[in-house]
């Protein structure tokens, strides 16, 4: 079977909605708010690339997608399921049917000590007896990925970005129809980057639904739709390399980082609304400290 | 269906894979899986071996009479009467048919009645008559008419030849029989008169016999065939000589007589196995009711040797149990830290199945299969290998014959360990399943449950709080046995809890001083989970190897104290000596150093209560070659030694020759006559008539005829003239010889002891000579004996005899009856125990001649320790005839054979074992949590900390974490041992010196050193390991 003619066995993608989103890691003497607010919705068969600088929370957004985290509020939604109140046990059926997680490293996600079939077979073992007829099988995943032939190799023996592929391979392995990928291109040369971004979007050709996690500029652009994380909240959106702020449900903006060199923080500023539909930001001293 | 064996042959060749992937950890995990399982079945294994070993010895140690059975009929020839039968269900035999079954009849038939073929080796049938001889010396003289099967070939004619007709019979040579000698004998037992006279028939002695020597066991059966003896009976003398042999014709021609007929079944003792006794037994038993019933009767001594083996089992099996359980719950200790280290490990693959979607229990089981394929694989080869010690310490220590065996203890123990090792790969596989998937994925190590911890150490503290008060208090029960293990295991908690504290304030001190291998050493060991497992470990096995170290060597050093004391010294030579003096004289001449050997003769007089036991040693080399200990008694034996001897004039020895003895007659009652008293070297009284007494200073000689004979006094005899009542007073001036005075007056004269009111001579010496007088109605005994022994004789008593102070009367050492002057009291002799000990040379002295009948003396050399081998032939070349030889070292050996000496050893085989458990646990924990330290101490080194240091701090980590478990370890050991030894059973009989509690400081400080030795090895790897290992370029690699 062709990658072409496993494209047509389609899948239902899955999409996410997420409504204040908050989770706080409880450390020793003091939390952490990771999240403080997210708004974001993932429509089905979406490519999404989470961007943001380290420590911004795309990460942890990613884990409480996969069902990994539980949110200390908000809503979240991943298809059918509301994460924020399944128990652990809908939580693995959600997992094991409906969202695949390709975690960053690719031998994090892999057992080392059996073949590329095996692992395949393995990621496949949560699902219900009689739903794995329906499954892609392992051929048909590796073909899919690009390692058609490579079954009986055990993941050590492949290059990183087979490695990496396999991965992905392992991750929709159950019939997903959300693919979560963390930093799936780190530490790829540009070949196997490519390569790796190639079989995400013929997995997302296949009708899934797929959300990766990157620092890296050119794979938001492979990925057609970018949010970038800042501070825990969505901070921008980009559409086709062309990046925008986004008004959140509370009426917040995020200032792009150029903007914010230009205008300290504290700043007050003069939201004008022109005729043109423009919003225009005008810096404006404190009036009363004249007065004083 | 088909869908699940598809799951599950998946899961097992996952399992396979991964344990193949991981190799070196899965192989290091499957050997101490093996030693765990091995250890396990050590126990039961080796309590097996152990009982089996008793059981043996005790068996090859018992004389044939004793393990066999033989069957007896016994009645008169000629009497028609039944005989009385308890538990017979028809007609009695008559007494007569009783006395006339033939040997052959009785032998088949006591085979097929008693079930014998199966552990008895063929019979010996026979049957004898006690029979009353011709007077021999005036003497009532009695003796056996004997038949026993195959006892031409057993019995050897040193003269004439075996008996081929009936009528002839071999005779022994300690009977005055000669060959061709025909001795009317006639049937002794008492014969009811209705039945007739007693049957009498003239016998031939064809042949004499040596008396064999293994007369007690083997063919002969103990049957006293050989017992010949002169003994007083009623005032009468009477004497008994060894058996006639004859054909069963030749017993049968006495007519009315009673015959015993008998059959004897020696045990094949190596057929006997543990499994055995009990069909033994019952089968004893139900041929008894079946041979009583007949009128006939079984003597089987065998169920006493059973009962005796049963009891040293009981305390081998005690032992087993205890140290079975404590290895068990440590093997399960060993595997629960294992399999966790080992599911830990696996934790982000554990992960990995809970982000695929895996259910709870699809989880486990793959979290379960890699560990529990191992540990299954480990079991049967730990089972082998568990046999395979107990073969070679059965080798090495227990009675040949003895085997390694797979029964159901040591299958049950195997599975309790398997089973102990699933618990614990389940709850460890529990705890990370129930663990979120994001902290598995990112190896966030798993939190202990405090208080399920402190609920289960407190359970800990309490049993060995109850263990101790039941032992401190002997409030009995078996939850004493396990003070030692519990109190171990308590020290190991709360080291194990006590140290990472300890070392939350060192981080602080240390940061501040900026001792980088210090703080890093503190920082790990106050914050690493597994910390107070390791302590906990390694203190619970060291403290096992101390107690059982601790125990075995005190156990040892008792045995030894026992050995000795019960042999006297190094190495004991029986020898055949005619006297004591000659005794000493060889002595003396084989080893003239006076270091190697010394002469001792040993005497038991009386029965029962009354039972005396004397010891006569030559006290100036009892310092130096008798075993002696501290505790005997409160004065060092050469102190003892010289109170034993005092200075006595030296002994006269008269040649042959003149003797003349001057004496000053003051008055003599008429026809009394002096005799100088004489012991020749034989012990044997010589009488020297001098001359009769009349008034006035007279020089009377006799003429003696003896070369080396003892002046030993002087008597006076009565003449024919002499009246019934006689007095006088006499003074013995001089004795020459050859123109010599022999003796002198000033002192050491003295007059026999009367004895039953019988008189006595006074006497009273001066320089002028020894001044004796007498008054007797008559029944004198007026001998005056010269002082060449002090008297009363000195001796060093024990028991109830060292309550008495000043002077007792007591045998002596031939039996006769003499005064003893208490010089000094012993908790214990050597060789005896309790009884007199005198000194050889004065105790022979002081009973000059004559001994009395039942005089059981032995004469023994005693070599001290360092004694050349050499010594033997020296002491054949003196003169003496060794007879035996025992040694300490080899009573050791046989005390270690002993039930509590096997449970001991037992105790020292499980504390080895648990120490190379907790130092293979330390390393596969070590091995397990590797990746975090590496990757740390790559971190460090790529911040430049240098390998010096790093290794230092590794030093200084795992020196502290197992110093503290080693001295923790140590400590408990040692007050476990302190607590359990003296209620631990360290002899199979009781008796001899006191138990000594306290061990030499050799065999503890050496556990304490090896264990620290093995632990540094241990830790040598470890931080080898780390340095090498834990390299910057890790840091580029997956953590």
């Amino acid at each position: 079977m062709t990658v072409t003619e496993t494209a047509a066995r389609a899948e239902v993608g899955i999409g996410v909605t997420c409504r204040g989103l908050v989770y706080i890691y409880r450390l020793e003497g003091y939390d952490v708010v990771a999240l403080s607010g997210v708004d974001l919705d993932i429509e089905p068969g979406e490519s999404v690339a989470l961007l943001g600088p380290s420590g911004s929370g795309k990460s942890t957004l990613l884990s409480l997608l996969a069902g990994l985290l539980r949110p200390a509020a908000g809503r979240l939604h991943v298809g059918e399921h509301d994460v924020a109140r399944a128990t652990p046990a809908e939580l693995a059926v959600m997992r094991s049917t409906d969202v695949g997680v390709m975690l960053q490293g690719a031998m994090r996600n892999l057992l080392p000590y059996v073949s590329a079939t095996e692992n395949i077979h393995f990621a496949q073992s949560g699902v219900a007896p009689a739903r794995r007829d329906a499954l892609m099988t392992p051929d048909e995943l590796l073909d899919l990925v690009g390692l058609a032939g490579k079954g009986r190799q055990r993941p050590p023996d492949l290059a990183p970005g087979e490695r990496q592929r396999l991965a992905v391979a392992c991750a929709v392995a159950n019939g997903a129809g959300l693919l979560l990928a963390d930093e799936p291109t780190s530490q790829l040369d540009t070949h196997a980057r490519d390569q790796v971004l190639d079989v995400l979007a013929e997995v997302r050709r296949t009708g899934r639904t797929v959300v990766v996690v990157t620092h890296d500029p050119d794979v938001g652009l492979r990925m057609g739709r970018t949010v970038t994380i800042r501070d825990g909240r969505v901070g921008a959106e980009g559409r086709r390399g062309e990046e925008y702020s986004v008004v959140g449900r509370d009426g917040a903006v995020h200032l792009p980082p150029d903007v914010l060199a230009e205008v300290a923080p504290g700043t007050l500023l003069r939201v004008e609304l022109t005729d043109e539909g423009a919003v225009r930001l005008v810096p404006t001293d404190d009036p009363t400290k004249e007065d004083r | 269906m088909r869908r699940t064996l598809s799951d599950t042959a998946s899961a097992v060749r996952l399992a396979v894979a991964g344990l193949r992937y991981r190799g070196t950890r899965s192989a290091v995990v499957g050997v101490l899986a093996v030693l765990a399982t091995a250890a396990a079945v050590l126990g039961p294994a080796y309590s097996r071996a152990a009982e089996q070993s008793t059981l043996l010895d005790h068996l090859r140690a018992a004389p044939s009479w004793l393990t066999g059975f033989s069957v007896s009929s016994t009645g008169v020839a000629g009497d028609n009467t039944p005989a009385a039968v308890a538990g017979a269900r028809g007609p009695s035999p008559t007494s007569d048919a009783l006395a006339r079954i033939p040997v052959d009849y009785l032998t088949r038939n006591a085979a097929r009645t008693m079930l014998a073929d199966r552990y008895y080796g063929a019979p010996v049938g026979g049957v004898q008559s006690t029979v009353a001889l011709p007077s021999i010396d005036g003497d009532v003289t009695t003796g056996r008419l004997v038949y026993r099967q195959g006892y031409c070939q057993r019995l050897r004619p040193v003269e004439g030849r075996c008996p081929q007709h009936t009528g002839e019979v071999l005779a022994s040579t300690r009977s005055p029989y000669k060959v061709g000698a025909r001795v009317v004998v006639t049937a002794s037992a008492q014969i009811d008169p209705q039945v007739g006279d007693a049957g009498r028939t003239t016998v031939t002695v064809v042949g004499r016999y040596a008396v064999p020597r293994d007369t007690a066991g083997g063919y002969w059966f103990n049957h006293g065939y050989f017992d010949a003896a002169v003994f007083m009976k009623q005032n009468a003398e009477y004497r008994r000589i060894d058996s006639f042999f004859g054909s069963e014709r030749t017993v049968h021609a006495l007519g009315v007589a009673e015959y015993t007929t008998m059959a004897d079944f020696p045990l094949r003792v190596e057929s006997v196995r543990l499994d055995d006794v009990a069909t033994l037994r019952a089968e004893l038993s139900a041929g008894r009711r079946q041979v009583d019933a007949a009128g006939l009767s079984v003597s089987s001594p065998l169920t006493g040797v059973l009962s005796d083996v049963d009891s040293e089992r009981d305390q081998v099996t005690v032992a087993a149990l205890l140290v079975a359980v404590q290895l068990v719950l440590l093997c399960w200790f060993v595997l629960f830290g294992v399999v966790r280290g080992a599911t830990d490990e696996r934790g982000p693959e554990l992960g990995l199945a809970k982000l695929r979607g895996l259910s709870g229990w699809r989880v486990a089981g793959f979290g379960l299969t890699e560990i529990g394929l191992l540990v299954l694989a480990a079991t049967p080869v730990g089972v082998a290998v568990g046999l395979a010690g107990t073969q070679v310490v059965a080798w090495l220590g227990l009675a040949a014959g003895v085997h390694a065996e797979l029964r159901l203890p040591v299958l049950v123990a195997a599975v309790a360990a398997f089973a102990g090792a699933l618990v614990a790969a389940a709850l460890a596989v529990r705890r990370t399943v129930t663990g979120p998937v994001i902290d598995l994925l990112r190896r966030v190590p798993v939190r202990a449950h405090r208080l399920r911890a402190g609920v289960t150490e407190g359970v800990l503290v309490a049993a060995a709080l109850a263990a101790c008060y039941e032992l401190l208090t002997g409030a009995g029960g078996r939850l004493g046995l396990l003070a030692g293990g519990l109190v171990a295991v308590v020290a190991g908690v709360v080291a194990g809890r006590l140290l990472p504290l300890a070392l939350r304030r060192a981080v602080r001190t240390a940061g501040r001083r900026g001792r980088v291998p210090a703080l890093l050493a503190a920082a790990r060991l106050s914050r690493r989970g597994q910390v107070p497992r390791t302590v906990a470990l390694v203190t619970v096995a060291v403290a096992l190897l101390c107690y059982g170290v601790v125990t075995w060597d005190v156990a040892g050093r008792n045995e030894a104290q026992r050995a000795g004391t019960a042999l006297g010294a190094a190495t004991v030579y029986s020898v055949g000596a005619e006297t004591a003096t000659d005794l000493r004289a060889a002595v003396r001449k084989a080893d003239p150093s006076g270091t190697q050997a010394m002469a001792v003769a040993r005497g038991l007089y009386g029965s029962g209560d009354g039972t005396s036991e004397i010891l006569a040693v030559d006290s100036d080399r009892l310092a130096r070659v008798g075993y002696w200990q501290s505790s005997f008694a409160d004065v060092a034996p050469d102190t003892l030694a010289r109170r034993l001897r005092p200075t006595a004039p030296a002994p006269v020895t008269v040649a042959s020759g003149p003797l003349a003895v001057t004496v000053d007659v003051g008055s003599a009652s008429p026809g009394l006559a002096l005799v100088a008293l004489l012991s020749d070297p034989h012990r044997q009284e010589q009488v020297v008539r001098l001359g009769r007494l009349t008034a006035g200073r007279h020089t009377l000689t006799g003429t003696v005829d003896c070369t080396g004979c003892r002046l030993v006094g002087f008597d006076l005899y009565r003449g024919p003239d002499t009246p019934a009542a006689i007095r006088g007073s006499y003074t013995l001036v001089s004795v020459r010889q050859r123109g010599a005075d022999l003796v002198g007056f000033a002192g050491g004269w003295r007059a026999v002891e009367s004895t039953l009111g019988q008189p006595v001579s006074a006497v009273s010496t001066s320089a002028k000579g020894a001044a004796v007088r007498f008054d007797s109605p008559g029944g004198e005994d007026l001998r005056v004996l010269y002082g060449d022994t002090p008297y009363p004789l000195p001796a060093v008593t024990t028991g109830r005899l060292a309550t008495r102070h000043g002077t007792f009367r007591g045998p002596g050492l031939y039996g006769l009856d003499q005064a003893y002057r208490v010089v000094g009291s012993a908790r214990t002799l050597p060789a005896i125990g309790t009884g007199v000990m005198v000194d050889l040379t004065y105790a022979d002295r002081v009973a000059s001649f004559g001994e009395s009948l039942d005089t059981p003396l032995r004469f023994q050399v005693w070599a001290a320790p360092d004694a050349p081998a050499s010594l033997r032939q020296r002491l054949t070349a003196a003169g003496l005839t060794v007879t035996g030889v025992d040694s300490i070292a080899a009573r050791r050996d046989r005390l270690a054979r002993q039930g509590p000496a096997l449970a001991l050893r037992l105790y020292l085989i499980a504390a080895v074992a648990a120490l190379l458990l907790a130092a293979g646990t330390v390393l596969v924990t070590a091995y397990l949590t590797a990746r975090p330290v590496l990757y740390e101490v790559a971190a460090l080194r790529a911040a430049g900390v240098s390998p010096r240091l790093v290794r230092r701090a590794g030093w200084r980590e795992y020196g502290l974490l197992l110093g503290v478990a080693v001295v923790a370890g140590a400590l408990a050991g040692g007050v476990g041992a302190a607590l359990a030894v003296p209620h631990l059973p360290q002899l199979a009989s009781s008796g001899g010196p006191p138990p000594l509690w306290w061990p030499g400081p050799w065999w503890p400080l050496g556990a304490v050193a090896g264990s620290a030795v093995l632990l540094a090895a241990v830790t040598a790897a470890l931080v080898g390991t780390l340095v090498r290992r834990g390299v910057p370029g890790r840091l580029r690699g997956p953590q």
